[in-house]
């Protein structure tokens, strides 16, 4: 079992994950470095507590180059001084933050509620590229908002993309009920310039509704 | 190396398991019991990637090795990295296991049919092969690693036997082994540092894997990737057309991986047990 570091002896020199501009804003896991020992790095995946950093996974720092040039980690030019209680976020801009959990969620809250209010505004004006570039930021910056959800979905049903926006459905299934779903859709879909008719209603009651994707268990 | 070098790999691991075990007092039933070896013949496998590269996997509808990755590219491999160092380069990496490779986000998950239709060209050792260079000290000094690694080269997918005694015989319960549980046993390979990598069954198929073929058993991504109007959604809106599983998933707080290992360990346990 790796030993626990304290927090207060770390600093941050990258992330673990590669991200292109479609995935931004994002809150990714630091890759860390003994500030008293900077050949010893520290990825995930771990856990924190109590200000400490355990269970995570060493690797020299000479090692990082190579997960840097296997795209499997992003690095910093610099480094920055790790900080108890705060999270690492990514913004449009590849910007990189360094925040209490209160001010970064904060903050991911105000991006996602400006998306959704732009991206309203350009549904409304049938810019749907628009729409569907600011409702996937929206969901990037905080994926338990419905809205955005439901963005893409008229979106894809003005499309006449019915996979679509059905993936647009299951996703929202952890956050509203498939009928709530459907009325805000159909909401959405009403604010189109030029309005787009409601989905034909699909009763998942139906004895043999989605009995074809019900596959069998291994042998 | 030849797939019968491969067969003779397999008997003698298993019979130094068998030798093993009775060494140590432990009971060694031949065939596995049915939970171990229903187990070890079922379980899928997995390939795992941070977001951006996943997308690309999605966008070009193939998994590659890191060989043709590079060429494609039009730029050289580096001569540091760990699969040039195992003269593995050439080859599509999987875990016989749930998702365990770190700094992962997105995943691929595949029947172990995918074996089958590699039983030429296929291989598969009991250990991560890309670990190996990591190791500190090796079981055998007079060794190399690559022919440490040429002696454990095994047959797929007959090497789900050796998988299936090792779960029987190594581990406490053959749950274990997707658990994440260290086997209570080092077993006769001689690894004992170092983590799951040391214990977890590694598929190498060369070249190229397509993704959306028949083979292709699940779809795991963070449910923000998988709304998105590009390739990873429309990899999801191709599962719901074909119905193939496709899970997205809430990512903890700075951590994907911790959600796609927790996410996957599921599915198994939903579908193999």
């Amino acid at each position: 079992m790796p030993s626990p570091h304290s927090v207060d002896d770390l600093e941050i020199v990258g992330y673990a994950n590669v991200l292109s501009e479609t995935m931004l804003p994002s809150v990714v896991p630091p890759v860390f470095r003994l500030k008293a020992d900077p050949d010893r790095a520290f990825l995930p995946p771990y856990s924190f507590n109590a200000g400490f950093l355990c269970n995570a996974t060493e690797v020299p720092a000479s090692e990082l180059d190579e997960l840097r040039d296997a795209g499997e980690i992003t690095l910093f030019g610099g480094v920055s001084p790790a900080r108890r209680e705060f999270e690492l976020w990514v913004d449009q801009s590849f910007h990189w933050h360094y925040q209490s959990f209160d001010e970064a969620r904060r903050e991911l809250g105000r991006i996602a509620s400006e998306a959704i209010k732009q991206a309203t505004d350009a549904l409304r004006e049938g810019d749907l590229p628009r729409a569907e570039r600011l409702a996937g930021v929206a969901i990037s910056a905080d994926d338990r908002r419905v809205e955005p959800l439901a963005i893409k979905a008229a979106v894809r049903r003005s499309r006449g993309n019915p996979l679509g926006e059905r993936l647009m459905a299951e996703l929202a299934a952890r956050v509203a009920g498939e009928e709530s779903f459907r009325i805000l859709v159909d909401g959405y879909c009403a604010a189109l310039p030029q309005s787009v008719p409601a989905a034909p209603r699909i009763d998942s009651k139906r004895p043999m509704h989605d009995v074809a994707t019900i596959r069998p268990k291994a042998a | 190396m030849s797939r019968s070098r491969w067969e003779t790999n397999l008997d003698d691991l298993c019979r130094r398991l068998e030798e093993y075990g009775r060494a140590n007092g432990l009971a060694v039933p031949d065939p596995a019991p049915d939970a171990a070896k229903r187990l070890g013949d079922s379980i899928y496998l997995a390939h795992s990637t941070a977001d951006a590269p996943f997308a690309a996997i999605c966008a070009s509808g193939w998994l590659a090795s890191a060989e043709r990755q590079a060429a494609d590219h039009k730029r050289p491999l580096s001569p540091t990295r760990t699969e040039v160092a195992m003269g593995t380069e050439d080859s599509v990496f999987f875990y016989v296991a749930p998702f365990r490779y770190p700094n992962t986000g997105c995943g691929l998950l595949f029947a172990a049919t995918l074996e089958s239709a590699h039983r030429d060209d296929g291989a598969a050792t009991p250990f991560d092969s890309g670990w190996l260079t990591k190791l500190r000290v090796r079981p055998h000094l007079a060794e190399t690693v690559r022919g440490f690694l040429a002696r454990h080269e095994l047959p797929v997918p007959e090497h789900r036997r050796y998988l299936g005694m090792s779960m029987d015989i190594l581990f406490e319960k053959p749950e274990d082994y997707v658990d994440c549980t260290e086997p209570r046993w080092p077993g006769p390979i001689g690894l004992t540092e170092g983590d799951q990598r040391r214990w977890t069954h590694e598929v190498r198929i060369p070249d190229r894997v397509f993704v959306r073929g028949s083979h292709l058993q699940a779809v795991f991504a963070p449910s923000a990737r998988a709304a998105e109007d590009g390739p990873i959604g429309r990899l999801f809106e191709w599962c719901i057309e074909n119905s193939v599983d496709h899970i997205d998933f809430d990512a903890p707080r700075e951590d994907d991986f911790e959600g796609l290992r927790r996410e996957c360990r599921a599915y198994i346990r939903r579908t193999l047990y």
